[in-house]
Formats: C-alpha cells, sequence, structure tokens
C-alpha cells in the first residue's frame, strides 16, 4: 500500500491533485450557489480546444487552455451582462462549440499525438513536478485571492441585485470568479481530465450543502470532499490500474451517496424539511 | 411622528423606457428626511423601475435623481440606503446559510474590494435585536417562516446604518399576522431610528393605513399626499381608473 507514495509520479499525482481538490470545490461553491455550475463543464469543452491547439502546434497545453479558457470565460461574462444574454444559454452554445472546434482540429491534424485520451479522462503520469508546482502556486493565488474577496463575492453570488445597489462592484466580481474558474478548469485538465474537471467542481458541493449547517460549512466539507475523493481515487487508480480522473470522480459520487443517505436519516429524525 | 426635514431623495422629470415601451413619464417627487412613504400602484405601473432608478441599477432616460443633494449615486450615498428586495428567484434558498451569514453581507460593502472582512458580531447582534430576530442568529434561513425571512433581511440593510431604508414588495407571500407585525416593525424603524422609509406595495389598504405619506405611479405621478388628508377617490381613480372600470365591466 505504502509502495504508492515511494514513485515520483504519484507523489506528483498527490501534490497536484491535493492543489486542485482545495481549489476546485471552493470556487465550485460560489458557482452552485450562483446557479452557474454549468460554467465548469462548459470551460473543460473549451479546455479541449485549447489541447487541440496545443498538440498541433506542438505548444504547451497548460498554458494555451489557461489563455484560451480565460478569454471564452470574458467573453461569457461579456455576452450575459453587457448583451443581457441568459447566462445558461450562453454556456450551452460555447459547451458543444468548444467541443465542435477540438474534434475539427483534431481531425484536421495529420498526428495529433496518442495522448489525446489522457487529456480527456486524465492521467497521473501525464504531470510533471513543475506542473505540479505551477498547479499548486495557481490554487494558493485562487485561495488567497478568494479570502481577500469572499464577503462581497458571497454577497454578489447570493443576491447580485442587492449587492450592487449597496455599492458592491458586482461587475468585477462576476468577471474575476469567471476567470479563478477558467484558471482551475486548465490546471485540473491533466489529472482529471477535460471532460471530468467540471464534476469536482459541483459533486463536493452538492454533497456537503446536504450536510452543511452554514455556508462556511458547506465550503469546508465540500473541500474536505474533494480532497478524500482525490486522495482515494488516485489510491484505486493506482492499484487497480484504471483511469484517475474517472475513478475521482466516481468516488466523489459514492462520497455525494453517503451524504444524501446521512442527510435523509437526519431529516427523518429531526422531522425537518 | 419624526421631524420631517431636509430632502434625501429628489427626482426631477425622470423618464424611463424599456425600448420603445415607456415605463416612468416624467415623474418628479421629493422625499423628505424621515417620511414613511408608500409608492402604491397597478402592476407594470413603474414601481420597481422607480426604485430600481434610485438604486441605481437602472439609468433613467432623461431626468434627475439626487440622493442627499449629489447626482451621481457613490459608494458613500449608496452606504446610507438599506436595500430589503422583493423575495425572488434570485436567491438560492436551497443553500444553507445562517441568519448570522446572512445579516454580515450587509457589512461586506464596509471594506474596501480587496481587504480580508472585518466581522463585526456587535452590529450584527444589534440590527437582529432591532428586527426581533435576535433568538435566532444561529438558526437556517430555510428553517424560517416568509415573515421571519423578511426580518432577516431588513436585518441585513439595516446593519450598515442607513439613513434610508427602501423596500420592494416586503410582503408578497407573507400571512396576514406577519404582514402587522412587519408594519409595526417599519413605524418603529421610523419613529424612534429616524430611518426615512421607502416603502413599495401593491398592497392598496394596507398601504394606505401604515404609511405617512402615499404616492401612486402608474407610468406618471397620479397622486402624492399625506394619508392624513388621503382623498382615496381621487387617489384610486387618478391611478386606477381605467383598470377598475375594465374590472367592473368584465365582472
Amino acid at each position: 500500500m505504502m509502495e504508492i507514495f515511494s514513485y515520483p509520479f504519484m507523489q506528483t499525482a498527490f501534490i497536484a491533485g491535493g492543489a486542485i481538490a482545495l481549489v476546485a470545490p471552493l470556487i465550485g461553491s460560489f458557482l452552485v450557489l450562483k446557479r452557474y455550475a454549468l460554467i465548469a463543464d462548459t470551460l473543460s469543452h473549451v479546455a479541449l480546444a485549447g489541447i487541440a491547439v496545443a498538440l498541433i502546434t506542438k505548444t504547451e497545453p497548460l498554458y494555451v487552455t489557461i489563455l484560451l479558457c480565460i478569454g471564452v470565460s470574458l467573453l461569457i461574462e461579456f455576452l450575459r451582462q453587457k448583451r443581457g444574454l441568459q447566462g445558461d444559454a450562453v454556456l450551452a452554445m460555447f459547451l458543444p462549440g468548444g467541443l465542435a472546434v477540438s474534434v475539427v482540429l483534431l481531425s484536421l491534424a495529420r498526428n495529433p499525438g496518442a495522448g489525446i485520451t489522457s487529456y480527456l479522462f486524465g492521467s497521473v503520469t501525464t504531470v510533471s513536478l513543475n506542473d505540479a508546482l505551477f498547479i499548486v502556486a495557481l490554487a494558493i493565488f485562487s485561495i488567497i485571492t478568494i479570502a481577500s474577496v469572499y464577503d462581497k463575492l458571497l454577497f454578489a453570488a447570493y443576491d447580485e441585485e442587492t449587492a450592487k445597489a449597496s455599492g458592491i462592484q458586482t461587475t468585477f466580481l462576476n468577471t474575476l470568479l469567471m476567470v479563478l474558474t477558467a484558471l482551475a478548469v486548465s490546471i485540473s485538465f491533466r489529472l482529471v481530465g477535460a471532460l471530468l474537471v467540471g464534476a469536482l467542481m459541483v459533486i463536493p458541493v452538492v454533497s456537503s450543502e446536504l450536510l452543511a449547517a452554514s455556508f462556511k460549512q458547506t465550503i469546508a466539507y465540500a473541500m474536505m470532499f474533494g480532497i478524500a475523493s482525490m486522495f482515494l481515487g488516485l489510491i484505486l487508480s493506482f492499484s487497480v490500474n484504471i483511469p484517475a480522473g474517472s475513478t475521482v470522480v466516481l468516488v466523489s459520487l459514492l462520497f455525494f451517496l453517503l451524504s444524501f443517505l446521512l442527510s435523509s436519516k437526519k431529516h427523518v429524525i429531526l422531522g425537518n424539511k | 411622528m419624526p421631524t420631517v426635514s431636509s430632502p434625501c431623495i429628489s427626482l426631477v422629470d425622470v423618464s424611463f423606457s424599456y425600448g420603445t415601451v415607456p415605463i416612468l413619464e416624467h415623474i418628479t417627487l421629493t422625499i423628505q428626511s424621515g417620511e414613511f412613504i408608500g409608492i402604491i400602484g397597478p402592476n407594470g405601473g413603474g414601481k420597481s423601475t422607480l426604485i430600481k432608478c434610485i438604486l441605481g441599477l437602472l439609468t433613467p432616460d432623461s431626468g434627475s435623481i439626487e440622493i442627499f443633494g449629489e447626482k451621481l449615486l457613490t459608494q458613500s450615498t449608496q452606504k446610507k440606503i438599506g436595500y430589503v428586495p422583493q423575495r425572488s428567484e434570485s436567491q438560492n434558498g436551497s443553500f444553507p446559510f445562517t441568519v448570522r451569514e446572512i445579516v454580515d453581507m450587509g457589512l461586506a460593502v464596509k471594506s474596501s474590494l480587496f481587504s480580508f472582512h472585518h466581522h463585526d458580531e456587535k452590529a450584527i447582534h444589534k440590527a437582529l435585536e432591532d428586527t426581533g430576530m435576535e433568538t435566532h442568529i444561529e438558526e437556517k434561513m430555510s428553517d424560517l417562516s416568509g415573515g421571519q425571512k423578511q426580518r432577516v433581511l431588513i436585518a441585513r440593510a439595516l446593519v450598515g446604518n442607513p439613513s434610508i431604508l427602501i423596500l420592494d414588495e416586503p410582503t408578497v407571500g407573507v400571512d396576514q399576522k406577519s404582514k402587522h407585525d412587519f408594519y409595526t416593525l417599519l413605524k418603529s424603524l421610523n419613529t424612534t431610528k429616524k430611518i426615512t422609509i421607502l416603502l413599495v406595495s401593491h398592497d392598496t389598504d394596507a398601504i394606505t393605513e401604515e404609511v405617512s405619506t402615499l404616492a401612486c405611479i402608474n407610468k406618471a405621478l397620479t397622486y402624492h399626499e399625506p394619508t392624513k388628508s388621503l382623498n382615496k377617490k381621487l387617489m384610486m381613480e387618478s391611478t386606477y381608473g381605467k383598470y377598475t372600470k375594465k374590472l367592473v365591466h368584465d365582472h
């Protein structure tokens, strides 16, 4: 069992995975609160297009994906806020759009590389130590940024109109949240997989929402569920030799089931809603 | 009764339209400090649009709005206004929030953007005490009744110590007993704390009994008088005239 920690690639996976498992549910808590959870899936499909561009141009996928995801997240916010388009409709437009661009680009490329599957579904071996350190740095940056605007971001996510009327800079905060989401998606796709990263931002939050008594508790439980899903998923993935991202998502779904059963039991005992 | 003194909100010839559909037409209205003013009118008459213009959420097509003599709504004037919205779908009611967390949101504007939040427990307790909700501080919002939730939202508006309280249809979905308690609370805030209150409602009967001044909006300002000299017939005819006729005709 302990031999898993002796492999350098697994050590790297645990470092990167730990950082992702903390930051993804943290950002996801605000997205779920805003009923904007689909943004994570939308940006993960945009990330696929970034990966396709990087594979064709032989550039670093992480950096290309970060730039593309931030660009698209700003475009989505522009269309939603300035042009008054419905948020869910804009997301539903970019989600298949990202997938379509990536499929077209990959089909045009003669040899896009054999590793495309690992980008789609995640792989522990594709994360280098430098990648892991970059992921940790971005995760720390995201956590400190959210902590410094926490109260304003919370107000804007819970009741945007009143927050705006009170003098909170809601447009800036919405844009900031989109950029942080884009960063989180970009740093996660290698380990968890572009198609599965959205789940890591949403499932731990929904699981914790069922048990928590406050928003702060929701964030704390979501981060704990995130870490537990990530580490258990990585261990299982290594032990049974199955893809890391899918295993992490399945473990997080098991935690959701557990939370659901626990919350149902609590409601039956207390007679709550 | 509080002492009515200088104007705190002044609207001069304010017009607003959504595209080509006029919503507000040439509204001129002055609200004095210490007033408890009720704004009523038919659905779609422009009540909520008017307060969104006052709050700076919408920009009028023409005319001017002054808050405490300032033409542009700045963060310092915004801090003087407490806003209680209509309970809406924009608030995710299923999410677990304690009463303390909701009221604490009202303090967010006190600190600058990238500065860690200064939690003021004393101010939160005071605001909840003023609204009679102090004993519920640890409870989840989702476990409260409609009337209690509205009181918590008033506490959130009060925690920043505003001079003006603006409420948009606050009693929608609230039972009769809670409505009565709610108006008593507003009167108390108006008289004891000298807070200017602007209450938007479609509940004509209740509001004419509770407020000190009544303004009626149906695109234009159709009536504006103290309630002690209320001419209900004139008010109803000038504001709901055509609509009332139609109802009678249809039935």
